[in-house]
């Protein structure tokens, strides 16, 4: 086809999903020129999925996005639908936010943002090729023929890579929700050298709520205290939508087990690796037999539609028996489908072949984030969009790459994981692969990043003074309740008796008393006063009150590792010829080629040992030999 | 890591004069200020000077030895150094060695002094070079032995203790993951006889280092008695030699006299003491002096009767201090006509006596097929810890698991209980080398119906 010459911008993002947009507002408000391709404008920040945003260890990335100066926490407080805190009773570290979002209204927003930005463009086309010229980006060619110039190139592609849509035996060439999908682009990254792999994921059916019978169903209410998730927010009030509880039965697991043969996943039609964490309802069924029932949750999918999605259903069974299944479920007998479940296929990277900045091993100024990763998720997908715009700024600045360590946030452990340890499945961030999640808390985000965010330029003046001024807060209450003393007293130690604490005989201060695990600062006003600052300043200063102990502790943990974290490995090491190291973990070294000695440590196959030979070796080079 | 503080036995193993035991790091010399008591009044541990004293474990004596102090830079490694000069054989310094983990240093890897002294620029590179290689076939070696110590019993033990408790741990990170599934509730107070169980396991497991270290170092066994009772020839009828000096007239065995030898495969270290009596004596207090001593280091003590003799308030007074003491009762001389028999040492010390006679080798092989069963417990000897770094993470794993138990009990939340369950597995890890994140997160969802 024959191309013309277009524009020229510093930087061309590729996607307009939740990784392309977090990366497009990061470069652009940076003040770089920025491109946003998107095969279609009514699909910018699309939630394909769930409606929701948040929950164990993906709440944590909203926040750290939010306190790097990213959109996702500001765009989720405006548009929820229903919020609330999980995991209360669980430990500080793992206080989790979760909300219902109106998936339109999140599109509109994030549209509306972009469009109201400097320095940023959006067009509906879709990139064929990559330019490259040795090994630096120089531009791209869209389907359309433009041949675009730039200096930077972000592949934010989600789940559109020669994208397959399936639904038991039917099979569509298409990318989700109806979209279309992106073929051109995969051969242009292989023709790169570029590993590729093939994931699957999968996606429930949208019923009309006014098939239902929610009476059958138990409503799920969003917390009254509403707490948001974006520093920035402050105090929001607002009516809540619920959602609804239902389960499934053995009437619907006997369907499933009936018309299994004909499931796509079992008959091998599909060959992509799907996520452990989001089975489908057959691969549930199948795999726990002995479990009675499932449970499910129906969401709305906004407030100004009657569309409501199935968690718990996702399904890629013929639409026949989806909806002979739908229909064993309470409240669900007369179910009408808007949009029936599939499972999708689609092209994504080995990310080992990324540096820790999401940069190209091999290739200058390309970057890469969200699915095309091999990651899934809405706020996973986001929290390398940021980094990858944040990272691809620094590089035309020809400034330090942004990293984030594994101490330092989810964002720093996710996108460590993924190009240290590739992964073999859609990647999801969990609060157990954290180490340090003590010290990882979403109450603390702002604390661990906004100065990041603040040196690269994302940190507005007015975000940056209210975190000041929240820090100097938290420091003054944590010396009030030090200061702050209690005497014994009948009120006081019956209170204590009835939560099960031995009491007190003499004065002792608040923070001694909170140090006990089942106190809480809260309880303690009634027989105190109780201070001038707002709920989340005395959450944060009784968390680092109560908990010092194991803070201290992880601190300890975190020094040891940051001792092989801060040593640098060169780029241009041939591991082959170092003697000391095994030969599987000279092989390895030579394809990850990681950055420090700590990254090194994480790859399998490298052992204690060699990391030994690698000091030893490290040290004779800056010895200068 | 540079601060942390490692130790080793540096002298090769074996039967040798003395042996030193090195110490380098940030604490080695509160450390050494811990368990040694110089002689020197006011002791301030002026560098390269040596120091003789008493090594004491909490307040038991180990052993006399000499304590040499290099300060920073001026060492081996470049690191504060200690050097602990003590007797020889590995009895000894393996006790010391122990001493000083358990006051805050930890076991050395292979190599890792010399990797110490490079980093410090204490040794060139050509050296560093070839010492590179040192460490790798090192590893190497340590590696394979390792791997022949881990397999069969002790291998699978570990795996099935970390098995139990990466149980425990994915049931807390899948409540903790998904809060909304409808998962059995999981509070920590159920846990807590799991963890117990496990803590138990892993405490017998560690336990049986103290067998491990008898497999490896030998039974220490003393023979004792009040004078001329016979327990000269009772050590030469074990070595089938005349190794002591064996009179009639009491008290004749002045000094303690150890001999070692090997029994059905297992190494037996045999003391000899003076017999214990009130005396005028010098010479011969000190020797009683030793005997005592000697009781207190004794895996067993062999407390030898005459049965030619009448049970006498001596014996029963010396009776009285190894009582305690893991021991035997030896019914010697059953060859001459018995005023003392089997029924009489019963009644009085409520102990079956093994009957032998010096004179006509009767009850040899079965004192001997005695001492081996009643130091090494036959029913732990499947599983029995080794090594000392084994030993060191098992010991770590149990006081991990015990914290928890304590945050339990004081009603901590789940996610601090699950620190603490981490880092015990994290220590069993270390002798199994695995990895936990990815074992919890296939667990989690092998156990666990989860997810949209």
């Amino acid at each position: 086809m024959k191309t013309y010459k277009g524009e020229h911008y510093d930087i061309i993002v590729i996607g307009a999903g939740h990784a392309g947009v977090e990366a497009a507002l990061a470069s652009a408000r940076l003040g770089y020129s920025t491109l946003v391709l998107t095969l279609n404008l009514d699909g910018i920040a699309l939630m394909a999925c769930n409606p929701s945003i948040g929950g164990t260890a993906k709440g944590h990335l909203v926040k750290e996005i939010d306190a790097l100066g990213g959109e996702m926490g500001l765009a989720a407080d405006a548009t929820f639908l229903q919020i609330k805190m999980l995991n209360g009773s669980k430990g500080p570290a793992v206080h989790s936010l979760r909300a219902q979002i109106d998936k339109r209204k999140y599109h509109e927003y994030m549209k509306r943002t972009l469009e109201r930005t400097e320095n940023l463009y959006i067009k509906q086309d879709e990139a064929e090729q990559i330019i490259v010229e040795g090994s630096t980006i120089k531009g791209l060619v869209t389907a359309q023929g433009a041949e675009l110039s730039c200096k930077a190139i972000i592949i934010a592609t989600g789940v559109y890579l020669k994208s397959n849509v399936i639904i038991g035996e039917f099979t569509r060439k298409s990318g989700p929700s109806g979209l279309m999908g992106a073929y051109g682009l995969s051969k242009s990254l292989l023709d790169l050298g570029f590993r590729l792999q093939r994931f699957k994921t999968g996606t429930p059916a949208r019923v009309d709520a006014r098939s239902l019978d929610f009476s059958k169903m138990e409503p799920q209410y969003g917390d009254e205290k509403i707490v948001p998730f974006s520093f920035m927010s402050g105090k929001i009030i607002k009516e809540q939508i619920p959602c609804y509880l239902t389960y499934t039965n053995e009437r619907t697991h006997e369907i499933i087990r009936n018309n299994i043969s004909r499931s796509p996943l079992y008959s091998g039609v599909i060959q992509g690796t799907g996520p452990r964490y989001c089975p489908s309802i057959e691969d549930k069924v199948v795999k726990f037999p002995d479990k009675e029932r499932h449970q499910l949750f129906i969401e709305p999918e906004g407030s100004n539609t009657v569309e409501m999605y199935v968690q718990g259903m996702s399904s890629s069974l013929p639409e026949e028996v989806q909806v002979a299944l739908y229909r064993t479920i309470p409240g669900m007998e007369n179910v009408h489908f808007m949009r029936t479940a599939y499972a999708i296929e689609y092209d994504c990277i080995d990310p080992t072949q990324l540096k820790s900045n999401l940069e190209a091993k091999d290739i200058n100024g390309l970057f890469f984030a969200g699915q095309i990763n091999g990651s899934s998720g809405y706020e996973e997908a986001a929290a390398q969009g940021i980094i990858a715009g944040i990272n691809a700024v620094q590089y035309l600045r020809e400034k330090d790459s942004v990293v984030l360590g594994r101490d330092t946030a989810y964002i720093g452990v996710l996108v460590d994981d993924l190009v240290t340890k590739g992964t073999k499945e859609p990647y999801r961030m969990m609060t157990a692969r954290a180490e340090y999640r003590l010290i990882l808390r979403q109450d603390n985000a702002d604390e661990r990043l906004t100065e990041i965010g603040r040196r690269v330029g994302l940190v507005s003046d007015a975000r940056y003074e209210r975190f000041l001024e929240r820090r100097k807060n938290i420091n003054e209450e944590i010396e009030r309740l030090n200061k702050l003393f209690v005497k014994p007293s009948k009120n006081i130690n019956d209170y204590l008796n009835r939560i099960g604490e031995t009491e007190i005989n003499e004065t002792v201060s608040v923070a001694d008393l909170i140090r006990r695990p089942k106190i809480s600062v809260h309880d303690l006003e009634m027989f105190t006063d109780t201070g001038d600052y707002s709920e989340d300043v005395k959450e944060s200063a009784q968390t680092e009150i109560k908990y010092e102990g194991y803070i201290i502790k992880q601190k300890q943990q975190i020094s040891r590792f940051r001792e092989l974290e801060n040593k640098k490995l060169p780029q241009d090491i041939d591991y082959m010829s170092i003697s000391g190291l095994r030969i599987e973990a000279r092989q390895k070294l030579n394809l990850i080629k990681p950055e420090n000695l700590g990254q090194a440590s994480r790859i399998s196959g490298v052992s204690p040992a060699d990391i030994a030979v690698l000091l030893i070796f490290l040290k004779g080079q800056e010895n200068g030999r | 890591m540079k601060n942390d503080t490692i130790a080793a036995i540096a002298t090769a193993p074996g039967v040798a004069g003395i042996s030193v035991i090195r110490i380098s790091g940030d604490s080695a010399k509160t450390i050494i200020e811990r368990i040694f008591r110089p002689i020197a009044k006011n002791c301030k541990y002026i560098p390269q000077r040596m120091y003789l004293g008493d090594l004491y474990s909490g307040n038991n004596f180990i052993d006399q030895c000499f304590a040499v102090y290099f300060k920073k830079p001026n060492s081996y490694t470049g690191e504060d150094v200690i050097e602990i000069q003590c007797h020889g054989g590995d009895m000894v310094s393996e006790m010391i060695l122990d001493t000083v983990i358990t006051s805050g240093a930890r076991i050395a890897e292979p190599g890792e002094f010399t990797k110490r002294a490079f980093l410090n620029g204490k040794i060139d590179l050509s050296q560093a070079e070839s010492i590179m290689d040192l460490i790798g076939s090192l590893t190497e070696k340590s590696a394979i032995e390792s791997a022949k110590a881990l397999k069969g019993s002790i291998k699978s033990k570990i795996d099935d203790l970390q098995n139990q408790l990466s149980d425990v741990i994915a049931q807390i990170e899948a409540v903790i993951e998904y809060p909304e599934e409808d998962l059995e509730a999981v509070v920590s107070s159920e846990q807590e006889p799991v963890i117990e169980k496990i803590y138990l396991e892993i405490k017998r497991l560690s336990d049986s280092y103290k067998n491990g270290k008898i497999i490896r170092n030998g039974i220490n066994a003393v023979i004792i008695g009040r004078p001329n009772v016979g327990k000269s020839s009772l050590l030469n009828l074990i070595l089938d030699e005349n190794r002591a000096i064996v009179t009639h007239i009491p008290g004749t065995t002045r000094d303690t006299l150890t001999e070692y030898f090997v029994y059905k495969s297992i190494p037996i270290i045999i003391t000899d003491t003076a017999g214990v009596r009130e005396t005028d004596d010098d010479i011969e207090k000190i020797g009683v002096e030793k005997s005592i001593e000697a009781i207190s280091g004794a895996d067993i003590v062999l407390f030898v009767l005459d049965s030619s003799e009448s049970i006498s308030e001596e014996d029963k007074l010396l009776y009285e201090k190894i009582a305690d003491k893991k021991h035997l009762i030896v019914l010697n001389k059953s060859d001459l006509v018995a005023v003392t028999n089997e029924d009489t040492v019963f009644k009085c010390f409520d102990v079956e006596p093994i009957s032998i006679s010096c004179k006509t080798r009767q009850g040899k092989d079965e004192l001997l097929d005695m001492i081996v069963s009643s130091t090494i417990d036959k029913g732990n000897e499947s599983m029995t810890i080794l090594r000392e770094r084994q030993y060191s993470s098992l010991k770590k794993a149990q006081s991990f698991l015990n914290t928890s138990l304590y945050s339990i009990k004081r009603g901590m939340d789940l996610d601090c209980v699950s620190i603490d369950l981490k880092e015990a597995w994290f220590s069993l890890g270390e002798i199994t080398g695995k990895s936990l994140t990815e074992d919890i997160i296939d667990r989690i969802f092998e156990k666990f119906c989860l997810g949209k």
